[in-house]
């Protein structure tokens, strides 16, 4: 009777299937291919809300209220949902575009950065021209930036 | 001239070299792994943050800050309040601020509880300004506006 070969280490290495483990590594990478979102990176913009002066708070009387810089926001009234056009006015001035307001800042120079800047936004302008006018008041290194008050019938509802 | 045997076809097979693919693989495999970050509770995808070039990373997020995101609603009619991964109207919103201002309530009855307003850009500022005004009226001051850093180019 002829003797069978035992088999040999190269032949127990030659009959390793591949296949599942492979298999589970494609589905595992399709998982995660698919699975993954692209994060954008993110960041804050810090800021403080009045202690001493909340909303509605008007100076007493006998007081001269402090010098102050007011950007206003409000939504041009040719807007059309989709399209919304916001006019932007630094003090008198009409700016054409958040950049615009920016150039302005940063023209006043640091010496004037100390004086408090109030953002007057409307409450139907897009909150993305609010957050552009935040940031072009840090990028132009304003210290006391604050925002208006909403009117009383923009209160928050009981 | 002794001639060389003509290869087979299943010799051919089992010896398709399979290791480069399978590294490959577990590379791309390991990659994915890694830059794939799990939902987090309180970042939503459907939520598009303004961009601005002047925000600062937010890496080191203070303990027990209060996160507030504020979102379209999908029919297009106002807005959705998202805390902790829970939509709240008004009330619950207002019931969740009284809470944390409480929690740490700190020197002149003000709040030093940190707030977080992640606002949709396309949100209307008066939907926001309600956030504030109730901040504000609990006495919680320290706040900061979620914003994305445009792309460098």
């Amino acid at each position: 009777m002829a003797r069978r070969k035992a088999p040999t280490v190269d032949d127990t290495i030659a009959q390793l299937n591949m296949t599942p483990m492979i298999d589970v590594t494609f589905q595992l990478l399709i998982f995660f291919m698919v699975g993954m979102q692209i994060r954008v990176p993110e960041g804050i913009l810090r800021a403080y809300l009045p202690k001493d002066r909340g909303t509605g708070g008007r100076p007493k009387d006998d007081q001269v209220p402090p010098p102050e810089l007011r950007i206003r926001l409000e939504r041009d009234q040719a807007s059309v949902p989709g399209n919304v056009k916001v006019n932007i006015f630094f003090e008198q001035y009409q700016c054409e575009s958040i950049a615009d307001l920016e150039s302005k800042l940063l023209r006043l120079g640091a010496e004037m950065s100390t004086i408090p800047v109030v953002i007057d936004g409307r409450s139907d302008v897009p909150f993305r021209y609010i957050l552009g006018a935040l940031n072009a008041c840090v990028k132009a290194k304003f210290t006391e930036i604050s925002f208006k008050a909403p009117p009383p019938e923009a209160a928050v509802p009981r | 001239m002794a001639l060389k045997p003509k290869a087979d076809t299943d010799s051919g097979i089992a010896d398709l070299n399979l290791t480069p693919m399978i590294d490959v693989t577990f590379q791309l495999l390991i990659f994915f792994m890694v830059c794939s970050e799990m939902a987090k509770q309180d970042q939503i995808a459907e939520l598009h943050l303004p961009k601005a070039d002047a925000a600062k990373p937010d890496d080191k997020p203070e303990v027990n800050r209060l996160v507030i995101n504020v979102l379209p609603a999908g029919d297009g009619s106002g807005v959705r309040y998202i805390v902790a991964g829970e939509d709240r109207n008004d009330r619950a919103l207002r019931a969740v601020v009284y809470k944390e201002a409480e929690l740490a309530r700190g020197e002149g009855g003000f709040s030093t509880r940190p707030v977080l307003i992640r606002a949709d850009q396309d949100v209307n500022y008066g939907y926001v300004q309600r956030v504030m005004d109730l901040l504000m009226q609990y006495k919680i001051w320290k706040i900061s506006f979620g914003a994305s850093k445009p792309e460098v180019r």
